[in-house]
């Protein structure tokens, strides 16, 4: 029998191949992301982008290399400048969260005025009174441990094609070591929680049943056009190679019908 | 690539630490690759000007992770580049009212090595792709290259579609393993 890359069988090459030439739905794709060594397949995906080198070139238009290149330049200042203008995502208490784990504002926005500043410092320290375990849990500190944790990585949401994911963007930042993790969102709809709510899966590569049950990562609400939510997994998390927001009824769903599936981050390879 | 000229001539790393002027030469060197990659797909400007600036977004991002030794500064971007087009591309295969380009209207119809832009990044592929039988080379272009859907390449070549997805199947497993050994190899 002929060896195949990776000692891939033939199935598990089939969809890698249909993976790269744009001919796998977003649902197997999750499959095959979760049942193999993520390196293995972005060696594969590699591979196919040293091929995709062949195709010949063309200039980009002027007035359009102007325009990507303002957009670009735009967006690079907006990510650099300090988040304290985002709404802060509320993390939700009904359901399996625990009550008052709302995240606070991001308190790392500097100010110009002083009294500004001495007002976040004030409430920083009442809210460490008051709510010491949910300040502690929030993105700040998630932030603080992913800002010095080795292993820490981030991974852009990509949309499905459900028209509920509206133009969302943004990103997950993760750290396996620390099992800590911070979303960022942008431009999901707002939910109306009594509604419904959103709701964090986390394919784990360690769990032998990681594919079929994903981690609960829990139900949180956007509360705003730009949004920041702590990642509270109910579970230990060995090794995330794929986060997923799903669409639930109020207060979440121990297993998805992942009929709303609406945003995927792949964490690539190490 | 070890040797401190060509450390300092990586934009990446330069990008990963904030440095703005890589940020625009990363736009000159690579922007013409990663524009006709998405012109693969879509026909209306303000689309593919979209999705470009996505994809340099997304390297902006990614930079941090970047490893010489696995992969050029071109294949890494191109990589980046072809999931964002591939997800646009099935992100708007059922939604009607934007345009994908149709079958024949890409540059795939008598896809040939002696057609395509060889530049020095490029040359292991070709390298890779030479070694390939030809039929199955041929398919390989029209679908990693040219970006046609493998429905779109049976029509055009009139192979049946399963004989279609077994070169793909088997040309990327084939260059898949010419290029993984010697990756790192060549950047080392």
């Amino acid at each position: 029998m002929r060896s195949t890359f990776a000692g891939w069988d033939e199935v598990t090459l089939g969809r890698a191949a249909d993976l790269v030439t744009g001919a796998l739905s977003l649902e197997d794709e999750l499959d095959l992301r979760s049942s193999v060594d993520p390196r293995d397949l972005e060696e594969f995906e590699l591979a196919a982008g040293e091929l995709a080198l062949l195709l010949r070139t063309e200039p980009i238009p002027a007035d359009s290399a102007q325009r990507i290149e303002s957009a670009v330049r735009l967006e690079l200042q907006r990510s650099r400048k300090p988040q304290g203008h985002h709404a802060a995502g509320r993390r939700s208490s009904a359901g399996r969260g625990p009550v008052g784990t709302a995240a606070p504002p991001t308190p790392a926005a500097p100010s110009p005025a002083p009294a500004t500043r001495l007002g976040w410092v004030v409430a920083l320290v009442l809210l460490g009174w008051i709510v010491l375990e949910p300040t502690l849990r929030g993105p700040r500190s998630a932030a603080e441990v992913l800002a010095s944790a080795a292993d820490a990585v981030r991974a852009a949401w990509t949309r499905t094609d459900d028209p509920m994911a509206g133009e969302a963007a943004g990103e997950v930042r993760w750290s396996d070591q620390a099992g800590v993790g911070t979303m960022r969102f942008e431009g999901l709809p707002v939910n109306d929680p009594a509604e419904f709510q959103y709701q964090l899966w986390i394919f784990d590569a360690s769990r032998a049943d990681g594919v079929e049950r994903p981690v609960d990562g829990g139900v949180f609400d956007i509360t705003g056009p730009v949004v920041e939510v702590p990642i509270d997994a109910r579970l230990p998390v060995g090794q995330a190679t794929m986060f997923a927001i799903t669409r639930e009824r109020p207060g979440g769903v121990v297993v998805s019908d992942r009929e709303h599936l609406l945003l995927t981050a792949a964490i690539p390879a190490s | 690539m070890t040797d401190t000229q060509a450390q300092d001539d990586l934009l990446l790393p330069r990008i990963a630490r904030g440095d703005a002027h890589a940020v625009q030469e990363c736009l000159e060197r690579f922007g013409p690759l990663v524009w006709s990659l998405a012109r693969k797909l879509m026909r209306d400007v303000a689309t593919v000007e979209d999705l470009v600036q996505e994809i340099f977004i997304e390297v902006w991002k990614s930079a941090g992770r970047y490893d010489a030794d696995r992969a050029s500064e071109a294949t890494f971007i191109a990589t980046i580049a072809r999931r964002r087009v591939i997800d646009r591309r099935r992100r708007i295969s059922r939604a009607p009212g934007e345009e994908v380009i149709e079958e024949g209207m890409r540059g795939g119809d008598d896809p040939s090595l002696e057609l395509v832009d060889v530049r020095d990044e490029a040359r292991r592929a070709h390298e890779a792709l030479e070694r390939l039988q030809p039929e199955r080379r041929k398919v390989i272009l029209m679908s990693v290259v040219d970006g046609l859907t493998h429905q779109e390449i049976a029509t055009v070549t009139g192979m049946p579609l399963g004989t279609v997805k077994s070169h793909i199947r088997r040309g990327l497993d084939e260059a898949a393993q010419l290029l993984r050994p010697r990756r790192g190899e060549e950047e080392a």
